[in-house]
């Protein structure tokens, strides 16, 4: 009796065990940015490259994920890999700015699976020669930690150069926007004063803010100081001064707020700001912390290689 | 109105927007079916774009191998002039068929292999045929879809009224159903 017990056992055992060790895009779910699901790379290595891919995805919106499996069983690394970038949906929904960089152990394949949006930077090209030179090397004497660490820093650097240049709105397009805005007002009746007014406040600090420089903001503010000395006291200094230091330092903020803003590739047109760039543009706190993935897709862009 | 007149009104609304709403299903289905079939067009192009590059670099190390860029040439031709959609298959196998050839002929010359040029253009190759495969079997399940559709009871019965009818899935041919694997960084 015990010996039928225990052939069943390991029969059951043996049928069983291998789809344990052997994993499916569908039942895979993402921890972090790296899953180290077949653990060949060491505990820095991993925690060391989440907090990188997390400041990576924040400031850039794009989203980079490894993981690293023991087996791809039936399905061929460009299925897999790509069965599993649509299951997750690395990169953001209508960006598809995502990237995968899969690692089946058993079967010593490697695939680079490139979103939709990040193919003109990660070309398949671009993808095949991250993974001879940077990939291959390193596996083949087993070191997947410099391996993996430095092909990921390669696909960051290559979507990080070429920088954008940042694009300088020309405010006086902005102006036939605001005179609609006006019309519209007076045609449709009921607005005070007050409100044109705030609109023109409003559109001043959204053009102070566009201009790179801050010292229009300290000759606008001379102005309105003058002026308000002018009409309210005789007296002209103290208004004056107090206008320069202060819309120096306004336009100073404001325009500090619009390259950064820029540069995180906020929008920055009038319609979205309504004037102001009042917050810095940080998205989310500074501490990494991994929330998912956006729904990014991608059609089977990216190269495959093997060590 | 009388209750049954009421409850016969509201019957015949809620039937009606079913019909309204399965018919345009179909039509969706059926649209969609279109939409990604020209996906699978487009990387068909996109390989086509390709091939006078690739064959310029690697024609130089493979002076033996003339009947493989023969094969090509004839099969590019081809897909130029195919107009229907079932010609623009049979021509797509046949470059499918002869790339890979020339992809695994390619294996056995390590000088061509080294050239970084050549190695980035059979990745844009392999990207490419990837691409196709992966459009292509979403095609496939698009057309499923709407197959479904139509087959299905009650959306059947409305299908026929219509003349919606099955869509045949995308079966590759049979000579270029043996993908050779290629591994280049041997």
């Amino acid at each position: 009796m015990f010996k039928k017990v225990l052939f069943l056992g390991i029969f059951l055992a043996l049928s069983f065990g291998k789809s344990v060790f052997a994993e499916n895009p569908d039942s895979l779910t993402p921890l972090s940015y790296v899953n180290d699901y077949a653990n060949i790379l060491n505990p820095e290595t991993t925690s060391s490259l989440n907090e990188k891919l997390s400041v990576f995805t924040k400031s850039t919106g794009n989203e980079i994920s490894v993981v690293t499996i023991n087996s791809l069983d039936n399905y061929t690394i460009e299925d897999f890999a790509n069965k599993l970038f649509q299951k997750w949906g690395i990169g953001k929904k209508n960006q598809d700015n995502g990237l995968l960089l899969l690692i089946s152990k058993n079967d010593r394949k490697v695939r680079i699976e490139v979103g939709y949006g990040l193919e003109e930077k990660i070309t398949d090209g671009i993808a095949g020669d991250t993974i001879r030179n940077y990939i291959t090397p390193s596996f083949k004497q087993n070191n997947y930690d410099l391996g993996v660490e430095s092909s990921i820093n390669q696909i960051i650097n290559y979507l990080q150069n070429p920088n954008q240049s940042v694009k300088l709105d020309t405010s006086v397009a902005k102006i036939p926007k605001l005179l609609l805005f006006s019309l519209v007002g007076f045609v449709l009746g009921g607005i005070s004063n007050f409100l044109i007014f705030m609109l023109l406040i409003s559109y001043l600090f959204a053009f102070l803010g566009r201009t790179k420089s801050w010292y229009l903001g300290g000759i606008v503010g001379t102005g309105l100081g003058l002026w308000y000395g002018l009409t309210a006291h005789s007296v002209l200094i103290f208004p004056a001064i107090f206008g320069l230091i202060s819309g120096l330092a306004l336009d100073f903020i404001l325009s500090k707020n619009y390259n950064r803003w820029q540069k995180l590739g906020h929008k920055t047109g009038w319609l979205d700001t309504r004037g102001g760039f009042w917050s810095s543009g940080r998205v989310g706190g500074g501490s990494s912390g991994f929330g998912g993935f956006g729904s990014g897709r991608s059609g089977g862009g990216g190269a495959s290689g093997s060590w | 109105m009388s209750k049954l007149n009421l409850t016969i009104v509201a019957v015949l609304a809620v039937l009606a927007l079913y019909l309204i709403g399965t018919y345009n299903g179909l039509v969706t289905s059926y649209q969609l079916v279109d939409q990604q079939w020209s996906q699978v067009e487009t990387q068909y192009q996109r390989r086509f774009d390709l091939i006078p590059n690739l064959v310029n670099s690697t024609q130089g190390y493979l002076k033996q191998e003339q009947q493989i860029f023969k094969d090509i040439a004839t099969a590019r031709t081809n897909y130029a002039g195919a107009k229907t959609t079932d010609e623009k298959v049979i021509a797509s196998g046949q470059l499918d068929s002869a790339l890979s050839r020339l992809l695994v002929i390619s294996e056995n010359y390590p000088q061509l292999k080294s050239n970084e040029t050549v190695a980035r253009l059979m990745d844009e190759v392999a990207g490419t045929e990837n691409r196709i495969s992966v459009e292509r079997s979403r095609f496939n399940e698009s057309v499923t879809s709407y197959n479904l559709k139509v087959m299905r009871f009650p959306g059947n019965l409305l299908a026929n009224l219509f003349s919606f009818k099955s869509r045949p899935l995308f079966k590759a041919e049979e000579k270029a159903a043996i993908v050779p694997k290629i591994e280049l960084n041997k």
